[in-house]
């Protein structure tokens, strides 16, 4: 009698300690998930909100017209866009104003030197912005409604700098952090249209049968800044995060010849917001927060 | 029965000190190393200049690739995003005309996927086991 309640104690002492430990590690020990690290970079911006914000750095050669852009040399530019050194009436206007620096944000489009003086600067808001299109309007020249409302909703987040060097160096390279998502469609007939212009690409109808058979109606991929977090039907996918020795990697084996921009694209935020067949574009969702 | 109240005990001491002591750590459960001289794999680590590439899964979310010790890229997931990925790669393999077979046999294998499910939910938030596979070009 006397062991069996010795036992009956033991056993009670056992369970209720064992509620209490598990109890207590869970809420001790309530460590962040992999999973959870991987988005704090991704959710780090949240708190300042969305906005999108891009540095191009634009080098020119007074002697030889030779130009830089983003990064790309002289030879990259001529090599995969054709462009040809900038001629002497070029020149001579650039040389003119020396280095400048122009802004666009939602509020303010300015132009100053580098050393920080002022040349023009305009004010304007959403409002202004909206008159000077209706008096367009009376004058005969419509916008397409639908473009100058996403061009408005994607300035009003904007801070885009250029900057313009008389310099032989090569130019620093491109800084893109974008949170509004590129929107982009992909028809039944696999034709590719981005922010709403058909770009006359077409994918393989084989990858549109996939996502129909997938019933995948919309994607939300965003790379942040070497982490990719996607979407598909507004459900998580697991997230990648690649490092520079990674892209490196990557570069080599695909043999993709992006050595001269991986810096830069270790540092990008940009992302898409597409939708395939009949589809929509989820709202409301943002690279890098809101996500 | 004494024993047994004393073997739980032990068992809840062993645990408590694993969670709140050594603070969860991984258990490796598979460290093999592999040395290949030619194939695919081999290519691939001399493109990208490497001489040992190792594969790394821990059950508590993370797939770490590395190269000579370098991290290249980390694949990240809970158990929701896992469950999605396995989802749209079921609706993807599976063709329309099918599924209604899939959706039977998924229906019947119920226990065992729920089973399935609770081993992957233990591994993943109280015992975390971790599996590496090492590949050397030798």
């Amino acid at each position: 009698m006397r062991d069996r309640k010795f036992v009956y104690t033991g056993f009670a002492v056992v369970l209720i300690s064992a509620i209490l430990l598990f109890g207590f590690s869970g809420t001790l020990n309530a460590q962040e998930s992999a999973y959870a690290k991987s988005l704090e970079s991704v959710k780090a911006s949240e708190a300042l909100g969305p906005a999108n914000y891009v540095e191009i750095d634009f080098t020119y050669d007074p002697a030889t017209g030779c130009f830089s852009v983003g990064g790309f040399s002289c030879d990259q530019i001529q090599q995969l866009l054709g462009f040809q050194p900038l001629d002497k009436n070029a020149l001579s206007v650039l040389s003119e104003f020396g280095d400048l620096h122009m802004q666009l944000t939602g509020t303010e489009a300015s132009i100053s030197r580098m050393d920080g003086t002022n040349l023009a600067t305009i004010n304007w808001d959403a409002n202004s912005r909206n008159s000077v299109l209706e008096l367009l309007g009376n004058y005969g020249v419509n916008l397409n409604k639908d473009a100058v409302s996403r061009a408005e909703e994607i300035l009003t987040l904007s801070d885009l700098n250029l900057n313009v060097r008389a310099s032989p160096e090569t130019s620093e390279t491109l800084h893109v952090a974008l949170s509004t998502l590129i929107l982009a469609d992909i028809a039944k007939n696999g034709y590719l249209s981005v922010e709403g212009i058909n770009t006359g690409l077409m994918l393989n109808p084989e990858v549109v049968r996939i996502a129909e058979m997938g019933d995948i109606k919309n994607i939300t991929a965003c790379w942040d800044k070497g982490s990719f977090v996607t979407k598909v039907n507004g459900n998580d996918l697991p997230t990648i995060t690649l490092s520079e020795e990674g892209l490196e990697a990557a570069d080599k084996a695909l043999n993709l010849g992006l050595e001269d921009i991986l810096p830069s694209l270790i540092n990008t935020r940009i992302g898409t917001n597409l939708a395939i067949s009949d589809g929509t574009h989820p709202e409301d969702v943002y690279c890098g927060g809101g996500y | 029965m004494l024993s047994l109240a004393v073997a739980l005990l032990v068992c809840v001491f062993t645990f408590s000190v694993y969670k709140l002591v050594l603070d969860s750590p991984h258990i490796s459960v598979l460290d093999a190393n592999v040395t290949v001289s030619s194939g695919e794999i081999y290519d691939f680590l001399n493109r990208i200049e490497a001489e040992e590439g190792t594969l790394e899964w821990t059950t508590d979310g993370e797939v770490t690739a590395l190269a000579d010790g370098k991290m290249l890229f980390t694949i990240s997931y809970d158990l929701e995003s896992l469950g999605n990925t396995i989802d749209l790669a079921n609706r993807m393999a599976v063709p329309e005309s099918y599924r209604w077979l899939a959706d039977g046999l998924i229906f019947l294998s119920t226990p065992l996927r729920l089973q399935a499910k609770a081993a992957n939910s233990f591994f993943y938030d109280v015992v975390p086991l971790k599996l590496s596979l090492s590949v050397n070009t030798g």
